[in-house]
Parts: structure tokens; C-alpha cells; sequence
């Protein structure tokens, strides 16, 4: 009896000993986690930051790739002879499933962050400017995220919530394309009650910045979806928000590359030394070693290897029009290779010679106000108000040319194409043209290889990665790239 | 029983119980033992418990954020490491049942038990969907079986007035096997395999396999011709370096997957990606199991004499049945001059140099992985060894001096001994010790030099004494 007794004490003794477990409520301290994270108004803040810093990541080589160079205007680097696979496929529309550029997880990884802050910043108590701050930027960034998904691989997996268990589905199936972009209608929605015009910092979300981001998508819906003459009216009035003047672009072409968030500027992911800097640029410059040594990072910029050119067919595009001011920027040149070879090179994003050594810090330019005038072109074209279209692209060739009157015919077919090629020349190298010609339909005029590929489904999308089906077994691969 | 609390768990999974009992009956002790073939002691034993495990990082429950990097010259926070709050506590069952059993008045004495532990909730490092912007989150993820036999003899050989011989013995075979893993839609719920062409996987952990399982490149042959290698398969990791031309990749892209004489021949894995026009081709997929980093068998032995005044003891210990990746003869062979400043070893000599040679060594290259066709610059059946071996681990001879000697210096006992440890290795192992295993873990990947490619061979040990007793 005695020992039953004893046993019954101990048993006694076990369950009274949780006295301690509050002992074991330790907060890491020395770093942030999810148990000291999203405490304070500094911590949305800087996550903000964070979402930014992986979109400058994500975008940084690959807007080219996925927004420029499948346009058919560019090539091989270096004497036409310099490419990869991942890149001669990428021109070709041949790609496959493992090239470099079919991963969309530097996207997934910046939504994750942004859906984070959509969770915590609407629960946390802050003030009401720092929860605009955070919940507007969150679904700002959102929202670019899936529309470049959406156009980039159609049907994409649509994760809303931040991830923090393995007890959540991870393995999320593709869901249409439709709903995709109707999930960037309804995060431009919800991002314009929270953006507010006192937030002016060009590096992250703005009003104007929204707006572009709203009639690029709002004219993507039109024309490429079809869905309506609504998407056509969200574009004219979302352009109509930024009270366009020529005042608003740069008189000199090249200050749009040199200074840092200048007046014609909307959205520049920003770079710097330290921070981050090259990106697709450096695939752009030269080799010292094809180059004389007086011309190296004097007149021709230099980097690792030029593994991008234009294709001649660019080149007399860009320079088809004396005293283009735009085409010394878009179209560097001249004998300085050795032996006086012609050598010839992209020539807006080259960043800045610190202490004798080329940086290449230029900003990722996402927005600019001549874009909008092109945007602005585009729907007066949709609404058959040929003579408007013309007198929006009478900006642009004026600053260009001192022409404002370049165009003159009012036929439909003119005025598309007058747009279409100015807006070539305008953007070269940053990133937008692809989704210009493919809005306008007019991407098998350029792209060859893809105009004997058009009747391919889905041939103006991307195959999805093999490592993203390797990690999600409800992946499936794309129609017509499988 | 016992209770465990860790703070690397979250709230409602911070505690693990383990109860544990055993239970022992000594057969020879009841009264109708008669001592059948000679047993004066016998006992049945059997044994459970519950053990925890709680080995995971500070911050895979919590999660981790990270901070340093800048926008715009502000301060930011990025992901680190996704938190896991259902994380818990890995549990093993074990039970065990054995005996002990001693015979001719104790000169004889044998034990054996069989052992059976189950894991559950492992705890590993699971690759995640890419949707979620990380790679991997420590989990909970299944069982796991290891089971084995351990045994152990002791006798006493001779028993005489000047002379004694004593033997021990020991052995022990250990298995596993992983039971169950959690539901991820893969073939055998295979978790970090490498996924071919066709879909299917290879490697990682699956259910119904050996963990610790180690994969690379197997060599066919060596290509002998211009022809051989000109027909070669396109090899992704080649630099394409040629003695012909003198150019790699490195000057000219196109040149990848180039092959040359005196270079492997992989070998193809069915089922891997072929290139576009449908041609097989060598590349990450093109792997194969090279072995276990577990030995199957452990276990040693023991004899010691005795002879008047001298002693003689020498221990022997073994482990069969695994294979280890000599990382650092691999080094040797890649002769990355640039940044190592590796010397070579005289293997190197018995590099293949002209049509002809019979070696298992490919051509050798300054720099492989940089300038040459890496032969020797990834994981491979050539530096996958046998890790069996028996070491001769201590030996000790040692003499009591007579007490009639050191009595008069007021001395009670004085013993000279010499000693060695660690004298050799029986094995095929080049360079390093077989033992020397020193990164990785059971569950991963393991070889035998650390990060810095600079493991300490084993140390031989020889040790004079002098032992006095007043």
C-alpha cells in the first residue's frame, strides 16, 4: 500500500512540475522571427521594402528576356556570334522547360512577401498612413507580380496567402489565366483606396504608377482578351488621371537614363552600388579584350561579354530617321574594335564610371511619361480617333525629331503601324515592346521564326519550368510546350 | 516515463512524453534449472521505451526573417526561413529482447539481443514548391525502421597458473528502412529525388528504401579515339576542352559537352532528358547509387594473454558493408592549381595518356573543373570506395617488475608498458582514414573531408608507461 502511495505522490509531483514551462517561452531575439516580426509600424515598413528588393531581382536580367527580346529585333552579342541556348530559344520560340528564364519563383517569392503584409498589416494596430503605406504598396506589387505571370505563362497558381506552416497547401494547381488577371483587376482596386497622392517616392508605388500599371492592364483586357469596351474606358481614364503635358518628358532623351527618378520618370526599381547593380545591361557591353584599349569604358562601355544586339533590321530602324536624338542612346558605335572593327552596343543603361571602374547602377525604368503618351496613342487608336492618335504620337516624334507632325495618314493600318514602330524606337531595351506587339498583333511581323510557329498553341507564352513541376506535383505543363 | 520540453517547438507541440520499461527473468534461478548443456546462468531480457529527438535549428518553427540588404538606401526585411509552428518532437519506439547466457561455471559467456526501433515524425529537410519562395522547411515526415542484431561473446580460453587467454567478441548488424513517408504525390512518396526526363525519380529518401544512400556518375569507358570521341554523348558538364585545338567552352560557348581522347564515357540513366532533336545526352540526371554510407556490420575483438609477469592485450575492430566518397583523393585529381594549391598525389601518375593505356583513370587536366571536361570534378563510381575495414586498434604489452626488484626502493608494484593505437587499417581506402567521416549525417550526403578539404588523418598513437605504486 505504501509503495501505491509513493507512485501516486511521483505522479502527483510530475503533473505539478509545469510550473516551469513558462520558462520555455523564448523569444529568439538576435534575429526576426515570425514570433518578434510584424510588431511595429517600422516592421511593414521595411517589409515593404523587402517586396521591392525582390522585385528588382526578379526583373532586373528578365524583363528583357520575357518583356523585349522574343520581339524579333535582337540577336547574338558580340560580332553576331555570342549566344547561349537559353538565348537563340528564347528569339526562336523554341524554348524548353529547363531554360534559364522559364522560372517564375523570383515572382512567387515577392508575392509571398507582399501577402505577408496584406495578413499582418490589416490586422496589426498602426497608423492609418502606415497601414495605406503598407496594404497599398502590398497589392501594388501584387498586382504587377500576376500580370506579368498571367502574360508571361497564361494559367499560374494563384497564392493569396502568405506561407508559414507545411500543414497549408503548398501545392497549388495552375489556375486559368482569367482568373489570374482578374485577380490583378481586383488588387489595382484595392490598392488605389490605399495609395495616396502624398506618396511621391518614384522607386516604389505611386498614384501614376498605379494608373500605368491600371491602363496596361486595363488595355491588355481590351485587346488581347477581348473582354470589352469597359477595359477600354478603365484605360482612357486611367491615363486621364495623369494630366499628360509635354512638359512632364525630358527635353534631353539621355536624362531619362542619367538622372535618377527625373521628371519623366513614374516607376524605377532603384539600383546602386552596394545595393544592387548590373541586370540585363551587362549583357550588353563589350568585352575589353575585342576592344582598343583608348575606347575601353571611354566611348564603348564594357562588361563581362555582349551576349545581345540588335538585329541589322533594328538598327535601320533606330536610325532611320536623321537627327533621331534617341538613337545615339539606343545605338552606341563606331570602329573601336581591335584592328578598327565596327563594334556596336545598347547604349541607355550604362551606368557610371566610379573611381575608374563602370558601375552599372542605372534604375530599372518599369514607367515613364513618354509611355504613357504611347498608351495614350494606342486607345485613340481602339476608339478610331485616328487624328488623336497621331497628335498623341506628334509628342513623342517632336521631342524625337522636332517633328511633331511625322505621321500624317489617318488609315487604320498607318496609324497601327506608326505606333507600333515608334514605340520600338522609343523603348528599346526596356523591356515592354513584346507585350506592345503582341497587344497590337503585330509580333509575326517581326518575329519570323514565331509567324512559321502561329498556328502552335499557346506559341506567345512561356513553357513553366521543370524544376517548379519537380516541386509541385499539381503542375502540369503547358499546352503546346509539353 | 518521462517528459520533455524544448523552446524550439511551438506552444501546443513543446512537450514529448516518453514512457519506458523492461522487464528481466533469470531462467537458471528458478528451481528446475539443471544446468543444460553446461548453462549456469541464463536470463531472458526484453525491454521499450520512447526516445525524443528535438535536433532542429533555432528558427524552423519560428521562422526567420532577414535584414541587411538596402532599397533605396532603406533599411528592408526579406524571407529566411519559413516557420513551421506544427512542427514536433520525433519519437523513436524501441523494444529489445535478448539474453544473457554464461556456461561452464562462468568461462563462457554469450549475449544477443535484437533490437526493432520505429521513427516516427522524423524530422527532415523537405524541398518545397517554388510558389512559396522558399526551398526547404524542416518537417515532420513519416517512420522510419532501423533494426539489428547485436551479439557479444566472452571466454575465457585458458586458465592456467602462468598462462591465461581471454577472448572477447562483438557484433552487431544494424538496417533501416523508411516505413512511411508523407502523401506528395510522387512515386514511394519520394522526398529531394532527381527527377528525370520522363517524370520519374531517383534518390533522396522513399519509402521502402535504405536511407543514407549516396549518388554520381558511372563510368563506361574510356574514349580511346578521335572517333570514340567524336561519337561521344554530349556531356553538359564538359568544358569541351580539346589537346587538338587547345580551346574549351570558356572562349567559346558552343563548345560544351565537347568531348576528347582519354575522356570518360558516362554512362546514360534510361529514362533522362534527351536533347531536342532526341538524342540522349549526359547531364545531372545521368546519376546513379554508388553506395551506403552506413556499414551494415560493426563489431571487434579482444584477446589478451597473460604469462607470468607479462600481459598482452590486442583489439581489433571492423565495419563492413558501406561505401564512402574519398572527396579528397578526388581533389587531388582535379588539380585546381587556381585557388587550392592542392600537390598531386603519385595515383596521378597512373593517369591514361595515350590509346592503349589500361587504367580506370581518365586523362588528366590542370584546373579540370575550370579548363578541362571534369572527369574528375564530380561525384563518380571512381572515388566511391569500399569503406570496409578492420583496424588494428590498440595493442599493449606491458611486464610487472618482481617485488623482490623494487621492494628495497620502497615501491609496491612498478608496471612498463608500451602501447599502440590506431596501428592500421586493413582496407581499400586511399589517403584518408575510413573512419574519417566528417560531413553530412546519416540522412545526407557524406564524405570524407570537411568543407575545407583538409581532414586530419588518423592518429597512430605510440605510448611508453611507467606505472608505480607506494
Amino acid at each position: 500500500m505504501k509503495q501505491i502511495s509513493n507512485i501516486f505522490f511521483y505522479f502527483i509531483m510530475a503533473a505539478l512540475t509545469t510550473g516551469c514551462h513558462k520558462k520555455l517561452d523564448i523569444t529568439q531575439n538576435n534575429r526576426l522571427s515570425a514570433s518578434n516580426m510584424w510588431q511595429d509600424a517600422s516592421d511593414l515598413r521595411n517589409a515593404v521594402n523587402g517586396t521591392y528588393i525582390y522585385l528588382r531581382n526578379t526583373l532586373k536580367t528578365d524583363i528583357l528576356y520575357w518583356g523585349e527580346y522574343r520581339n524579333g529585333m535582337w540577336g547574338p552579342g558580340t560580332n553576331g556570334v555570342l549566344h547561349d541556348n537559353n538565348m537563340a530559344t528564347t528569339v526562336s520560340g523554341t524554348m524548353n522547360s529547363t531554360n534559364a528564364f522559364a522560372s517564375w519563383t523570383d515572382f512567387y517569392t515577392t508575392i509571398n512577401e507582399a501577402n505577408l503584409i496584406l495578413k499582418y498589416g490589416s490586422e496589426m494596430s498602426v497608423t492609418p498612413e502606415a497601414k495605406d503605406f503598407a496594404l497599398g504598396n502590398a497589392h501594388f506589387v501584387r498586382a504587377l507580380c500576376y500580370f506579368w505571370i498571367a502574360r508571361i505563362w497564361g494559367d499560374a497558381p494563384l497564392a493569396l496567402e502568405g506561407f508559414e506552416s507545411t500543414s497549408q497547401d503548398m501545392y497549388l494547381a495552375r489556375s486559368p489565366q482569367a482568373e489570374v488577371l482578374s485577380q490583378v483587376g481586383a488588387d489595382i482596386a484595392a490598392a488605389e483606396g490605399y495609395i495616396k497622392t502624398t506618396m511621391t517616392d518614384k522607386t516604389i508605388a505611386t498614384p501614376q504608377a498605379l494608373a500605368m500599371l491600371k491602363a496596361e492592364y486595363a488595355l491588355w483586357m481590351y485587346a488581347v482578351r477581348k473582354m470589352g469596351d469597359s477595359y477600354l474606358s478603365m484605360a482612357e481614364s486611367a491615363i486621364a488621371s495623369l494630366n499628360l503635358s509635354a512638359a512632364l518628358l525630358e527635353t534631353s532623351y539621355g536624362n531619362i537614363f542619367t538622372t535618377k527618378r527625373g521628371k519623366e520618370i513614374i516607376f524605377a526599381l532603384h539600383q546602386e552600388n552596394g545595393e544592387s547593380t548590373g541586370g540585363f545591361s551587362s549583357q550588353q557591353f563589350w568585352n575589353r579584350t575585342y576592344l582598343q584599349s583608348q575606347h575601353i569604358n571611354t566611348t564603348v562601355p564594357i562588361a563581362d561579354n555582349q551576349w545581345w544586339m540588335y538585329t541589322t533590321r533594328y538598327i535601320n530602324l533606330i536610325t532611320g530617321v536623321a537627327n533621331d536624338i534617341r538613337a545615339p542612346l539606343s545605338y552606341g558605335h563606331g570602329p573601336y574594335g581591335t584592328g578598327g572593327v565596327e563594334v556596336g552596343w545598347a547604349n541607355k543603361f550604362i551606368g557610371q564610371m566610379i573611381s575608374g571602374t563602370r558601375v552599372l547602377n542605372s534604375d530599372i525604368i518599369m514607367y515613364r511619361y513618354a509611355g504613357a503618351y504611347l498608351l495614350d496613342a494606342e486607345i485613340k487608336y481602339y476608339r478610331k480617333n485616328y487624328p488623336g492618335a497621331l497628335a498623341s504620337l506628334g509628342v513623342i516624334t517632336n521631342r524625337a525629331y522636332g517633328q511633331p507632325n511625322h505621321y500624317t495618314s489617318t488609315a487604320d493600318a498607318d496609324v497601327l503601324n506608326a505606333i507600333v514602330e515608334e514605340n520600338l524606337k522609343e523603348f528599346t531595351s526596356e523591356g515592354n515592346t513584346w507585350w506592345t506587339l503582341i497587344r497590337t498583333d503585330k509580333v509575326w511581323d517581326y518575329n519570323a521564326s514565331l509567324a512559321s510557329q502561329k498556328n502552335k498553341i499557346n506559341i506567345l507564352l512561356w513553357p513553366i519550368a521543370q524544376s517548379a513541376i519537380n516541386r509541385n506535383y499539381n503542375l502540369v505543363q503547358t499546352e503546346g510546350w509539353n | 516515463m518521462r517528459a520533455d520540453g524544448s523552446s524550439k517547438f511551438s506552444k501546443q507541440n513543446r512537450w514529448g512524453y516518453f514512457p519506458a520499461g523492461s522487464l528481466g527473468w533469470i531462467v537458471s534461478g528458478e528451481p528446475f534449472w539443471n544446468q543444460p548443456l553446461g548453462m549456469n546462468f541464463f536470463k531472458l531480457r526484453a525491454s521499450y521505451g520512447v526516445t525524443g529527438n528535438n535536433g532542429i535549428g533555432l528558427y524552423d518553427t519560428y521562422g526567420s526573417y532577414s535584414t541587411g540588404s538596402r532599397y533605396n538606401n532603406n533599411t528592408s526585411v526579406t524571407l529566411g526561413t519559413m516557420p513551421n509552428y506544427d512542427l514536433r518532437w520525433e519519437s523513436t519506439e524501441q523494444l529489445d529482447i535478448g539474453f544473457d547466457a554464461s556456461f561452464f561455471n562462468n568461462r563462457l559467456r554469450v549475449a544477443a539481443d535484437y533490437y526493432n526501433k520505429l521513427t516516427r515524425d522524423l524530422l527532415f529537410d523537405v524541398t518545397l514548391p517554388d510558389i512559396t519562395g522558399y526551398s526547404t522547411a524542416t518537417s515532420n515526415v513519416g517512420k522510419v525502421k532501423f533494426y539489428g542484431v547485436d551479439f557479444e561473446l566472452s571466454s575465457r580460453n585458458i586458465a592456467g597458473k602462468n598462462f591465461e587467454w581471454t577472448t572477447d567478441f562483438t557484433y552487431s548488424y544494424n538496417m533501416n528502412r523508411v516505413i512511411e513517408l508523407n502523401d506528395n504525390g510522387i512515386s514511394q512518396n519520394r522526398i529531394n529525388g532527381i527527377v528525370l526526363g520522363d517524370g520519374t525519380q531517383f534518390g533522396g529518401i522513399a519509402e521502402g528504401e535504405r536511407l543514407g544512400a549516396f549518388y554520381g556518375y558511372l563510368v563506361s569507358h574510356i574514349l580511346e579515339t578521335q572517333q570514340m570521341a567524336d561519337d561521344a554523348l554530349y556531356d553538359a558538364l564538359s568544358r569541351g576542352f580539346r589537346r587538338s585545338d587547345r580551346l574549351n567552352s570558356s572562349s567559346n560557348p558552343a563548345l560544351t559537352g565537347r568531348k576528347d581522347i582519354g575522356d570518360y564515357e558516362w554512362i546514360n540513366r534510361p529514362g533522362s532528358t534527351k536533347n531536342t532533336n532526341g538524342e540522349e545526352i549526359i547531364n545531372a540526371e545521368d546519376q546513379f547509387l554508388l553506395g551506403y554510407v552506413t556499414p551494415h556490420s560493426t563489431g571487434g575483438m579482444t584477446n589478451a594473454f597473460t604469462y607470468k609477469n607479462f600481459s598482452l592485450s590486442i583489439s581489433l575492430d571492423y565495419a563492413f558493408g558501406h561505401h564512402i566518397y574519398n572527396a579528397l583523393q578526388m581533389r587531388y585529381f582535379m588539380a585546381t592549381f587556381g585557388n587550392a594549391n592542392y600537390n598531386l598525389v603519385y595515383d596521378v601518375m597512373d593517369t591514361w595518356k595515350q590509346p592503349g593505356d589500361q587504367t580506370k583513370y581518365a586523362r588528366f587536366t590542370i584546373n579540370d573543373p575550370d579548363w578541362g571536361n571534369r572527369n574528375y570534378s564530380r561525384n563518380s563510381n571512381i572515388f566511391a570506395q569500399k569503406g570496409d575495414y578492420v583496424c588494428l586498434r590498440d595493442v599493449r604489452l606491458s611486464y610487472s617488475l618482481p617485488v623482490k626488484w623494487i621492494g628495497k626502493a620502497g615501491i609496491k608494484s612498478a608496471v612498463i608498458s608500451v602501447a599502440g593505437n590506431t596501428l592500421h587499417y586493413f582496407t581499400e581506402v586511399d589517403g584518408v582514414s575510413p573512419e574519417a567521416v566528417t560531413r553530412g549525417g546519416l540522412y545526407s550526403f557524406v564524405d570524407t573531408y570537411d568543407t575545407e578539404y583538409n581532414p586530419y588523418p588518423p592518429a597512430r598513437k605510440i605510448l611508453l608507461g611507467l606505472k608505480l605504486g607506494f
